[in-house]
């Protein structure tokens, strides 16, 4: 028995609110730009015939397949950079930071950060990037250059060096919460059968925060996927991932091209989620 | 129902809050409010406190970076005045989104200079061509009636750092942009067709390509162009592309880059922060454009929009602008101007490309969206992926 | 071969210096802007800096018609307030939903998740283009906060579903046969144990509804939100009063998280559970 009984008409209208929402908001204007995505006309107009052109057009050219692989490939690159960086994060501040206070205490230092808008933080990189900012006024000053390096900014590198900063949180969070979970008495009884602890690690804990990784990794995949303020700010719009793309297209009047970016974007990013859920499905988040 | 109690309160909140937020504007609620829809730099405070201190009217502004999300926000609110250039004026016509000025009710306009009457300062100066407003804002023969009315200008060229980039007696060629010796220094317009359009310029000057009509190159030109573009940017030669004024300030301003197309209030902001900059007096001409306002077609508020395109046109805003770095197509403003100011922003003492008469002569092309945007957009997009 | 004790002190050194180095990394950039906040009013949002001014604090202060930070701050602000509310309410309901297994769930479950899976412009400009067929306005209190609702409800549906996992059902049973009627029990076993969830939704909420930026560009109408402001900046000076607002945004957080962090101890002092192992759980 539960407050709840199964299958009753108030379990359908608890759900309704979030379920409606959801298809009035999303999935309604979702399937609108498909059909946009479709059009054949230029400008904007309901009565244009349909045709499949515009997403033969993406995959025609190369620029834009291009484009495509470059997005899918910087975010594979963020979710292995922030994957180990947040694992070691989390690990060191669950099992190593004894005191409770203490692990708040950096545990809030990590997420503050995020409570001032994003785009001021991505203009405070351009500086902290720069020939003149800090980084390079330190290696100066170290000595371990003696010019300047260029590279840093307005690059795929810069982009890549800002990126870890906005979204290593993400890949951090879920993996502090499933290693708290882990009761201490199974790495106990792995120890007292004489495994070592590289083994301990790798048999027993590491499983267990498996999921915790993943919701992590899917997280980055889908931040690093859509974004397009950093890639133009920190890019020096040189280059263009496709959210940068669907900005661009739309603003030169191509509608319906826009769409298509924006439908491609989206299928790439629910195939992406797909596969990552393969490897674990975090439904069961929390059932021990 | 948990849900439905908390939706009534919030609904109840919302509203309440809703009325509290959107009438923070300075005017009280009652008189007439004016929508219009512009840019940062020209829909500024001071500009906009005076107009509703003379006027009574509340301005309500709709500013925006993208110049195409501006065009657009016509069709989906309703607006009295579109703040834009040439080019998207255009855009905006052709969708008739806007409606034609009676040029009958801005008397200021008989004293345009004659850049903007027929399109060249005097009948030996070159005719700039592209979307030249001296040939196209009008909307009929006799001129009577016009698509927009201009009301700041400016003549974009090339910005340098004049400690990091010589030039003789301020003269520079659009095609010292890509010159190899500033790799890695350099900024170039980021929007597709503008970005191209400087390419060209330079390619021209370094006689790299030779284009029948520089504002719409044939498909080939542009391969061309995007080609080379393409091998710059392997090299390394741009440091960054810029899309918003403010971009290119800071760019300068950090040292950054040395050398980029400009305009002239990028200089001034430039050197306010300390940083050397000039604008060069370019050998082939300015590329100008000119910012004006237009009239939607489904305005509510036709008097008070022509109220609002005649203050602009009456001297203070001009002026106010002047003092940025733009110029007015009328010579209104110079009552509200020291005489020093005058003297330096009119007669051009001490500014770099000289006094405006000199500079009127002196354009070459204006800002003109191509007819074949669609091509020039898929190839800078290649640009942007390589 | 090294020591068991020494390689774990290894280890041990080797993830505190890579927190303690991503520390660094992430709190540079924030201090950095706090440096140039204080620039003079002659200097840019870049080094080199000129001079030490409150300018900047005192520009945002000023009243203007046009550049004005305060009243989209204002509308962030209720907008992330409404959204915090809504959020977690929805949460609620729809994980407590999810406990009936319902015919659907699991389409249901993935309906929801799918507005964390949409890509902000797609939803964005599809709104946009919607509203432009059915001539319908835009604003920041109906359709940047319905698309808002889209992007943070998965998150506070998912913190919801994590806490009823854990959740002890023999606690609601207990009380139902004391005869307690299911709302009740809902009310006074249920809720006060789900709370912390519940609060980790609102705050979902309200940090990723104030900070939202790529939805709401098309969405919203001619009052902007704070973040689509600061992207109008652009356009113009980029100037250090973002730098201001940066870092009285970062001042106020540390102060508000610290509240938060506070009243999740007194909550979790009073919950009926005295046999819960205490550990401590702090949302993300």
């Amino acid at each position: 028995m539960s407050t709840l009984r199964e299958r009753s008409p108030a379990g359908y209208a608890l759900a309704a609110p979030a379920g409606l929402w959801m298809l009035g908001a999303l999935v309604v204007p979702t399937i609108f730009i498909a059909w946009v995505s479709l059009w054949a006309a230029r400008g904007f107009t309901l009565a244009s015939p349909l045709t499949l052109a515009n997403y033969a057009k993406f995959f025609t050219r190369p620029a834009y397949v291009r484009v495509l692989g470059d997005t899918v490939q910087q975010a594979l690159v963020m979710m292995l950079i922030t994957g180990v960086i947040g694992y070691s994060i989390a690990y060191f501040l669950v099992v190593h930071v004894r005191h409770p206070g203490l692990q708040l205490a950096v545990f809030l230092l990590l997420v503050v950060p995020f409570w001032t808008s994003a785009l001021i933080r991505t203009i405070g990189w351009i500086p902290f990037l720069g020939v003149n900012g800090v980084i390079n006024q330190v290696l100066l000053l170290t000595g371990i250059v003696d010019r300047p390096v260029e590279a840093f900014l307005f690059s795929r590198t810069g982009i890549t060096l800002s990126q870890v900063s906005f979204y290593t949180l993400l890949a951090t969070g879920p993996v502090v919460y499933t290693l708290r979970n882990i009761p201490p008495s199974l790495p106990e009884a792995a120890q007292c059968l004489r495994a070592t602890p590289l083994r301990v690690f790798w048999r027993i804990v590491f499983p267990l925060t498996l999921p915790g990784v993943m919701i992590g990794q899917i997280l980055v995949f889908l931040n690093v996927m859509a974004d397009f303020a950093t890639a133009q700010a920190i890019g020096g719009h040189k280059h263009a991932f496709l959210g940068n793309l669907v900005i661009l297209l739309y603003e030169s009047g191509q509608l319906a091209f826009a769409a298509v970016v924006a439908v491609l974007l989206m299928i790439a990013m629910l195939l992406g989620v797909a596969v990552l859920l393969k490897v674990v499905d975090i439904r069961r988040l929390g059932e021990s | 129902m948990t849900t439905t109690r908390r939706e009534v309160l919030k609904g109840g909140a919302m509203a309440a809050g809703a009325m509290a937020l959107g009438g923070i504007p300075m005017a009280a609620a009652q008189g007439k409010e004016l929508s219009v829809v512009g840019a940062t730099f020209n829909l500024r405070d001071v500009i906009l406190q005076e107009f509703t201190k003379r006027s009574g009217i509340t301005v309500k502004p709709w500013i925006n970076p993208s110049a195409q999300a501006r065009a657009d926000r016509l069709r989906v609110a309703p607006v009295d005045n579109l703040e834009s250039g040439a080019d998207f004026i255009k855009y905006a016509w052709d969708e008739k989104l806007i409606q034609p000025v009676d040029l009958a009710r801005v008397p200021a306009w008989k004293r345009a200079v004659r850049l903007f009457q027929e399109g060249q300062q005097t009948p030996q100066s070159p005719v700039g061509f592209g979307d030249n407003p001296g040939r196209m804002m009008y909307a009929d023969k006799e001129k009577t009636k016009a698509k927009y009315v201009p009301y700041m200008y400016q003549f974009d060229s090339v910005g340098y750092n004049p400690d990091k980039v010589p030039a003789k007696d301020n003269v520079l060629s659009w095609g010292e942009l890509f010159n190899p010796k500033w790799r890695g220094k350099v900024s170039l317009y980021g929007i597709d067709w503008l970005g191209m359009l400087d390419a060209a310029l330079g390619m021209q000057a370094l006689g790299l390509l030779k284009p029948a009509d520089l504002t719409n190159l044939t498909e080939k030109e542009v391969d061309t162009v995007i080609l080379f573009l393409k091998e710059k940017k392997k090299e390394g030669h741009f440091r960054a592309l810029w899309k918003a004024f403010g971009e290119l300030v800071n760019l300068m301003a950090s040292g950054e880059v040395w050398i980029a197309d400009a305009w002239w209030p990028t200089v001034l902001e430039v050197r306010k922060k300390g940083v050397p900059c000039r604008y060069a007096e370019a050998v082939e001409g300015y590329r100008a454009w000119a910012v004006g306002s237009s009239i939607s077609a489904t305005t509510k508020n036709l008097d008070a929009a022509y109220e609002w395109i005649n203050y602009w046109l009456e001297g203070y805003a001009g002026a106010r602008q002047a003092e940025i770095g733009y110029y007015s197509p009328v010579d209104t403003y110079t009552k509200y101007l020291t005489p020093d100011q005058v003297r330096q922003l009119i007669a051009g003492e001490g500014r770099d490309g000289g006094s405006v008469e000199r500079r009127n002569t002196k354009v070459f092309v204006w800002n003109t969206k191509p007819k074949n945007q669609e091509y020039y957009t898929d190839k800078w997009n290649e640009f942007l992926a390589s | 071969m090294i020591p068991w004790r020494t390689r774990q002190r290894l280890v041990r050194a080797a993830l505190g210096t890579i927190t303690v180095l991503f520390l660094a990394y992430q709190w540079l950039p924030m201090l950095t802007m706090a440096l140039l906040s204080f620039t003079d009013p002659e200097g840019g949002t870049t080094f080199p800096m000129r001079g030490v001014s409150l300018h900047w604090y005192r520009e945002l202060l000023r009243v203007q018609m046009v550049d004005d930070f305060k009243p989209p701050m204002a509308r962030s602000l209720a907008l992330a307030g409404a959204c915090s509310i809504t959020t977690a309410a929805l949460a609620l309901a729809a994980a407590q939903a999810m406990r009936g297994r319902l015919r659907g769930s699991g389409a249901y479950f993935y309906l929801i998740l799918l507005g964390a899976m949409a890509p902000g412009l797609l939803v964005g400009f599809g709104v946009a283009l919607l509203a432009r067929v059915f001539g319908f306005g835009l604003a920041w209190y109906t359709s940047t906060f319905a698309v808002h609702i889209v992007w943070t409800l998965p998150f506070g549906f998912l913190t919801m579903l994590a806490v009823f996992n854990r959740f002890d059902r023999r606690l609601e049973e207990a009380a139902l046969t004391l005869r307690a009627t299911r709302w009740t029990a809902f009310w006074r076993i249920t809720f006060p144990l789900v709370l912390p969830g519940v609060i980790g939704a609102a705050l979902f909420g309200f940090t990723l509804s104030y900070d939202e930026f790529a939805r709401s560009l098309f969405a919203t109408g001619p009052e902007q939100t704070l973040p689509l402001v600061i992207y109008a900046q652009f356009d113009r000076q980029l100037q250090p009063t973002l730098y201001a607002i940066g870092t009285l945004t970062t001042a106020v957080s540390l102060g508000a998280v610290a509240l938060f962090a506070t009243l999740l101890r007194l909550v979790r002092r009073r919950t009926l559970t005295s046999d819960q192992p205490s550990k401590k759980e702090s949302q993300p």
